[in-house]
């Protein structure tokens, strides 16, 4: 029987259960635990004639069978990496991710700080030492060409991601263990073992990987029921009769599943957590997502009659909540960059099912309103959307935009779809698409996107193109000529296209030297038996076993690219107000700015991330720190006049600059150019195929490299400063677009999303006002669905908050594109009068509630 | 399929797309110039004038003006949005808004008006019935103080709100509240008194003053002759709002 929702406006309040659970986890100091290293390592010495594959795995179940096993107060859903709630484990075999340099600094760092005892400190230098030479990150590294590091030392991209870490960024088949569980896997195994040829010459390979999978499956039985026995032995030890059988009842939860199908909603949930967390434990990589929870889990939520929606609404906000139990580490510069402990795993809800109907049920609605009641940095909230999405359920989700916490992200099913199918998939499978990580979608576990592979710096390229070849005035690219010497628009952007395929190549070179390396060293036995057709083809997901296989590597810039060549064309080849040769002098002077000072650079994030850079690259000897002055970025706005008479001749240049159209404001002919600029980057990519047997499949988002890119560029033609910040994602550049938000969707809409396949990213800022009351969540709704109209690809919505608006009284220039309700209308906040601005500010704290 | 003139041409001072406070879902408001009232408060004085003057105002044609309004077309069909006509005064430009109404007709996004119906009544009859809604200001019932504040005494407005009233498919009345004017129980009670007469309003917004335009009269060489008086707030009118809704009206400050 299918189970109602009814959708009520608003949002209600969540369990005491569930503040409390809150409250432990966003009252604990994380902190670093070293017994996950200490058990691989052992293991590891105890193994070394064993192949790679067997190794991890053998250490895995070492893991699994030791690892301290913790059922935290209140908790009804348990399973934990760490003995406390929100620190983490350290995985050696990656490399060390930079902590042997931060023992000392890690506890006190601004951002996402980790407590770490002495004890564990000696422990941890002892185990690094133990694998150097052994890890991942150094075989890449010895695989990379000097011109490829020379590339992405200077920031023309980074591969930084899989490179120190591991790859993730998974949605597996969670099905299969809910339904079948462990034994079923088990049997899947057991069956392919029967059905290769022994004699075949891929059977030893696959033999170590076959043993291999049994081994952690077998494990990951025995870490459950070391569950079942600690719940049984606390409710021994507990006087709280309520408890107590909460208790009683884990241990038997935990002794069924996940060996064993589950039979109901709460079993469900409990099976999909041991697999959820130890894919985690398995291996670091991170966006190890859900994704389309709301399908796979509703079955088991119509078919149970013991549970009403308020108890089942209850176990799914503990289930959110419990995402937040687990951490990473990572260098400060990814830090800072990332900061607040996120591991992106992203839950989807609505879209069409694999037959192409909708898929929405009263789980995709009770997710939205988990979302709500839990308020965490985890799980990131995915709604896909497609043209029969259900209006109340769209409506909903725009209410949890409202509530500012930037979640959810929208997606449109109308081109991802197509877009997936581009790629050689079946149409069941793309439909059956979940997000993953940041934006990216890959078909729910049969997928192995290897989508987050790498920043690729599109404005870096440009001007590659702009200096005849050279970076950072060395010989890199092919010698296509000095940007003085350019005689037509075409000759230009025939050069870009030129070093874009130079750079394109050198960061396939990189990527690949990654991926060999987790081909090499990086082979995860478990997580792999959770893919398809890894089982059926007898190899991991490192070495090609999943049914899709791609490299997603991300560009970033598009609006600077779309802008800079429109100068380019408008000023010197269309009305012939300056000659190249002025421009080039102006860009060399940095448009008369004191160099290194960023005119928008004055947000405190872009401090702080400019410091961790700096701080980074004082730490790699491999990055030239002499080169890269960064003395003035957190000095934002206090640039003092050079009294030199060139010095107002370059600023005229930059005010000409500025005047002509830019991205972002429905104009299509600088709209054009950034879809070119873009899909220059994506074709070529397209070209490539990966190591694992798949292409190359190129998207537009930026994580937060948009800052960190900045400060390796010098002045653009489009009228950024010498390391100031390239635009995110697909979002025009900050305060450039002024006609308001259906202009600038419009604009972002003119963009090939179905090229850049790996996923877009747009961003939106609204005031809380703009989009209070019944109408205002409707009007939300109604621009995701023009926008998506359009074709656009994801938009996720900013609802600004007080700190905001009083940044952009402070800084006008960041914030042209904020729109604010006034009175009678609505208006561009920066252009009121700043009693009015105040006016608003006062009333913003109200309506933020 | 009517016959529409694009090559019209009639001054627009501004085009504003996501406008979404006059008329409902996303609009894209129509700032038409020139205004035959001189209202002391006014906030775009610069659009009183008939004439392009300085940056204030472009020649436009249909065509232009369609060339720009049909970028939101989506918008407008996701949201029930379309277009608003505002000013200056539209309605005195009724040949030109006649042949907008008609493009938008024919692409079926619906169309609104904000006017102060000083016009002559035969455009209130030829344009108000072509259109979805009237956004209707009504700033004062006692014709002298109309004169004081706006320069025009105000016979010829509440006539034709009448006929609006009859022949409009839709109608709100809008107030602006401003101090030393009819910020004030007397003064909002006439408005409402005679908005009673009027069986099709169920709607009136009020609109607190603001003084935002203030800058702008000493760009254009003008007095402000509101200076010194505080803007007012959406609290300011907490206390007019309920009577307005002891009248029996919805009411909305801001609207």
């Amino acid at each position: 029987m299918t189970k109602n929702y009814e959708v009520k406006p608003g949002f209600s309040e969540p369990s005491q259960r569930v503040k409390a659970l809150k409250e432990a986890i966003l009252d604990t100091t994380p902190r670093i635990e070293a017994d996950r290293a200490r058990l691989i390592t052992q293991s590891y010495k105890e193994t070394e004639s064993l192949p790679q594959v067997l190794r991890h795995a053998k250490a895995l179940e070492k893991i699994l069978t030791e690892l301290p096993v913790v059922i935290r107060d209140n908790e009804l859903i348990i399973g934990a990496a760490t003995v406390d709630s929100r620190s983490c484990q350290i995985f050696p075999e990656y490399g060390p991710q930079g902590l042997d340099q931060e023992f000392d600094t890690v506890a006190t760092r601004s951002a996402d700080p980790f407590a770490i005892s002495e004890d564990v400190k000696k422990e941890l230098a002892e185990i690094f030492n133990y694998w150097k030479g052994h890890t991942t990150s150094e075989l890449a590294t010895s695989l990379m060409s000097e011109d490829t590091k020379a590339a992405y030392n200077a920031g023309v991209f980074t591969v930084g991601n899989y490179h120190q870490g591991g790859v993730g960024h998974l949605a597996v088949n969670y099905e299969k263990v809910l339904k079948g569980g462990i034994r079923g896997v088990i049997a899947e195994v057991i069956q392919a073992i029967k059905n290769s040829d022994h004699s075949a010459p891929d059977w030893v390979e696959k033999e170590q990987y076959y043993q291999a999978a049994l081994t952690t499956l077998k494990a990951v039985i025995t870490f459950a029921h070391r569950y079942a026995d600690k719940a049984r032995e606390l409710a021994k030890y507990t006087n709280d009769s309520t408890r107590k059988t909460e208790l009683l009842k884990i241990a038997e939860i935990c002794s069924k599943v996940p060996e064993y199908p589950a039979s109901n909603f709460y079993e469900a949930l409990q099976s999909f957590w041991f697999v959820q967390l130890i894919i985690q434990i398995e291996g670091s990589g991170h966006s190890i997502s859900p994704g389309r929870f709301d399908q796979y889990m509703y079955s088991f939520y119509e078919n149970d009659d013991s549970i009403t929606q308020e108890e089942a609404q209850d176990l799914l906000d503990v289930l959110f909540v419990k995402f937040n139990d687990l951490n990473k580490l990572r260098d400060i510069g990814t830090a800072t960059a990332f900061a607040g402990y996120q591991l992106w795993q992203n839950v989807n809800c609505g879209g069409q099912t694999k037959d192409g109907e909708d898929a929405t049920n009263a789980l995709s609605y009770m997710e939205i309103e988990s979302m709500a009641h839990v308020m965490m940095s985890m799980p990131s909230l995915s709604i896909r959307v497609w043209n029969g999405t259900p209006d109340d359920f769209l409506i909903k989700a725009c209410e949890l935009s409202r509530l500012g916490g930037g979640q959810p992200a929208f997606y449109n099913d109308e081109e991802i779809v197509t877009a997936k199918v581009n790629r050689g998939e079946t149409l069941e499978d793309a439909r059956n698409y979940a997000v993953i990580g940041c934006v990216e979608p890959a078909s729910q576990g049969k997928e192995n996107s290897w989508c987050d592979a790498a920043l690729f710096n599109l404005p870096k390229v440009l001007e590659i193109a702009m200096n005849n070849g050279r970076l950072n005035g060395k010989e890199f690219g092919p010698k296509t000529g000095e940007f003085e010497d350019f005689k037509t628009f075409d000759d230009f952007v025939n050069v870009y296209v030129k070093q874009m395929k130079f750079a394109v190549g050198l960061l396939v070179r990189a990527d690949n030297a990654v991926d060999w390396a987790h081909y090499e060293l990086g082979q995860l036995a478990f997580v792999s038996t959770l893919v398809d057709d890894c089982i059926s083809k007898g190899k991991t997901l490192e070495r090609g076993g999943a049914h899709y296989n791609f490299t997603g590597p991300q560009g970033i810039g598009s609006a600077n690219i779309g802008n800079a060549l429109m100068a380019v064309k408008k000023l010197v080849f269309d009305d012939q107000t300056l000659s190249m040769k002025e421009l080039k002098e102006a860009l060399d002077h940095n448009f008369g700015k004191e160099e290194g000072i960023a005119a928008t650079s004055s947000d405190t994030a872009y401090d702080a991330i400019a410091e961790a850079v700096k701080k980074v690259l004082g730490e790699n000897s491999s990055f030239d720190v002499k080169n890269l002055d960064l003395s003035g970025l957190s000095s934002g706005g206090t640039s003092t006049a050079v009294a030199s008479p060139e010095k107002s001749k370059y600023q005229k240049i930059h005010d000409l600059v500025m005047a002509v159209d830019k991205y972002g404001n429905d104009k299509d002919e600088v709209d054009y150019l950034a879809r070119f600029g873009s899909r220059v980057y994506c074709e070529e990519l397209e070209k490539y195929a990966t190591p694992r047997g798949g292409i190359y499949n190129a998207g537009l988002y930026p994580v937060s490299g948009n800052v960190l890119f900045g400060t390796y560029i010098k002045a653009t033609p489009d009228g950024r400063y010498d390391k100031e910040t390239i635009a995110d994602g697909v979002s025009p550049t900050r305060g450039t677009d002024t006609l308001g938000p259906t202009a600038a969707a419009n604009s972002v809409s003119k963009l090939d999303h179905f090229i850049a396949s790996n996923g877009t990213l747009y961003n939106m800022k609204f005031s809380p006002s703009a989009v209070a009351g019944s109408e205002g969540v409707q009007r939300l709704a109604a621009l995701i669905r023009g926008f998506f109209d359009r074709k656009g690809g994801h938009v996720q919505f900013n609802v600004i908050d007080k700190q905001t608006l009083l940044d952009a009284q402070a800084h006008p220039e960041n914030h042209k594109d904020l729109i604010v309700r006034v009175a009678g209308y609505s208006a561009q906040f920066i252009a009121l009068d700043k009693t009015v601005q105040d006016d608003i500010i006062a009333r913003t704290e109200f309506d933020s509630f | 399929m009517e016959t529409i003139d694009y090559e019209k041409k009639a001054c627009v001072f501004n085009i504003q797309r996501y406008s979404i406070h006059d008329g409902p879902g996303i609009r894209t408001i129509i700032f038409m110039k020139g205004c035959p009232l001189r209202c002391k408060w006014c906030f775009n004085p610069e659009s009183q004038s008939y004439k392009p003057m300085k940056d204030f105002g472009t020649m436009m044609s249909v065509q232009d003006v369609f060339d720009e309004i049909k970028k939101d077309q989506g918008a407008y069909r996701r949201s029930g949005g379309g277009i608003t006509f505002s000013g200056g005064e539209a309605l005195t430009h009724p040949d030109f808004v006649e042949e907008v109404i008609k493009v938008c007709r024919m692409s079926g996004w619906t169309t609104a008006v904000e006017t102060e119906a000083y016009v002559p009544e035969k455009t209130i009859h030829r344009l108000v019935p072509q259109l979805d809604y009237v956004l209707l200001d009504i700033k004062a019932i006692p014709s002298d103080l109309h004169k004081e504040g706006t320069g025009v005494t105000n016979e010829l407005i509440l006539q034709n709100a009448l006929i609006i009233n009859e022949i409009a498919k839709n109608v709100v009345v809008r107030v602006p509240v401003i101090p030393t004017f009819n910020y004030s129980e007397k003064q909002i009670n006439y408005i409402c008194r005679f908005a009673k007469h009027m069986n099709h309003v169920e709607t009136i917004h009020l609109l607190p003053y603001t003084d935002f335009g203030k800058s702008k009269y000493k760009m254009l060489d003008r007095t402000y002759e509101l200076e010194g008086i505080k803007p007012l707030s959406a609290d300011d009118l907490l206390p007019l709002r309920e009577l307005v809704e002891g009248h029996g009206f919805k009411c909305v400050i801001g609207g």
